[in-house]
């Protein structure tokens, strides 16, 4: 299967690496696409498919964990494989994102980390019982 | 291994590597003056209404380096100011990420804000990592209020060990039992 992504974060220089890290990581990708904060991530989502969303915490506007509060909450979007890719090290947020369904890659990162993460999401019982994508 | 020179070393050298693809060759003293190209801060909020900001300044050779490692220049090719504005703020982000928690334990949560630039002058304030790269030097301090701060003080006066950022690999100091 072929993915299409969505990369979140505030800095261009970052998304840019996560989207190259993506494209050199091995995984199958249909497509790649951006936004700058949670908010503009939910519009995206709401108006495309995306298979997986990579995901910043610290971001202005809607923080990562805002996002993912959102989109768990949103009936369509709830069951979308999200991976947390951020600096952050403070183990009892960690716990509230993985929490939230998320994997987690802390930055800096390596490709094959953010592959790993992701085969772990796709490996992992999904709660509602569904088939994964 | 020896004790490091400051506390944070590790950290920043582990992820300029890591991040940047700057080689680290060593530390310098803790007060070594450093030529500033790039001065960029990132307030931060913390536990117990701490708060305050961690400050990078570079070289003008690391920040060449660092933007065309970042952005996959070749060789020779012309870096722009705003590129290097960009690549680092990133890397002050990533560092300030790592730092805070190396310095101050996993428990804590921080928050921090965009980083932003000032003008090119050593901004003084606590040194907490003046690395030697290949490619140039780097030089992080940082500013902590209130300074008497309960919860922090408290890692800084149990001499809590300075550790590299998750999964990085980055080496410990000589107080590790």
């Amino acid at each position: 299967m072929a993915y299409n992504v969505l990369v979140v974060d505030d800095s261009r220089i970052m998304r840019d690496m996560v989207a190259k890290a993506v494209s050199m990581s091995g995984l199958e990708i249909a497509g790649t696409d951006t936004a700058c904060d949670g908010k503009q991530a939910l519009e995206k989502l709401r108006a495309s498919w995306f298979d997986l969303v990579l995901l910043d915490v610290n971001m202005p506007v809607m923080t990562g964990e805002q996002f993912l509060v959102a989109l768990r909450a949103e009936v369509g979007l709830r069951d979308t494989l999200v991976v947390v890719v951020s600096t952050e090290s403070s183990l009892p947020r960690i716990a509230r994102l993985r929490a939230l369904g998320a994997g987690f890659v802390h930055k800096p990162f390596k490709p094959e980390e953010l592959v790993a993460a992701v085969r772990q999401l796709l490996d992992a019982p999904r709660v509602d019982g569904k088939d994964k994508p | 291994m020896n004790e490091p020179i400051l506390r944070g070393n590790a950290t920043v050298a582990a992820v300029a590597e890591n991040l940047g693809f700057l080689m680290p060759t060593g530390e310098l003293p803790a007060d070594a003056t450093i030529a500033c190209a790039r001065v960029v801060k990132v307030d931060w909020t913390g536990p117990d209404g701490t708060c305050g900001g961690v400050f990078l300044c570079l070289d003008q050779g690391l920040c060449d380096a660092l933007a065309g490692n970042l952005l996959g220049l070749m060789p020779g090719e012309a870096v722009s100011a705003e590129d290097i504005d960009d690549t680092v703020s990133e890397l002050a982000n990533v560092i300030s990420g790592n730092l805070l928690p190396a310095l101050y334990g996993t428990d804590h949560e921080f928050h921090l804000q965009q980083p932003y630039l000032l003008p090119p002058i050593d901004p003084g304030g606590r040194r907490e990592a003046a690395v030697q790269f290949l490619e140039g030097k780097l030089v992080v301090a940082m500013e902590t209020m209130p300074d008497n701060s309960r919860i922090l003080r408290r890692a800084v006066d149990a001499g809590l060990e300075p550790r590299g950022p998750v999964g990085a690999g980055a080496p410990r100091s000589s107080r590790q039992p």
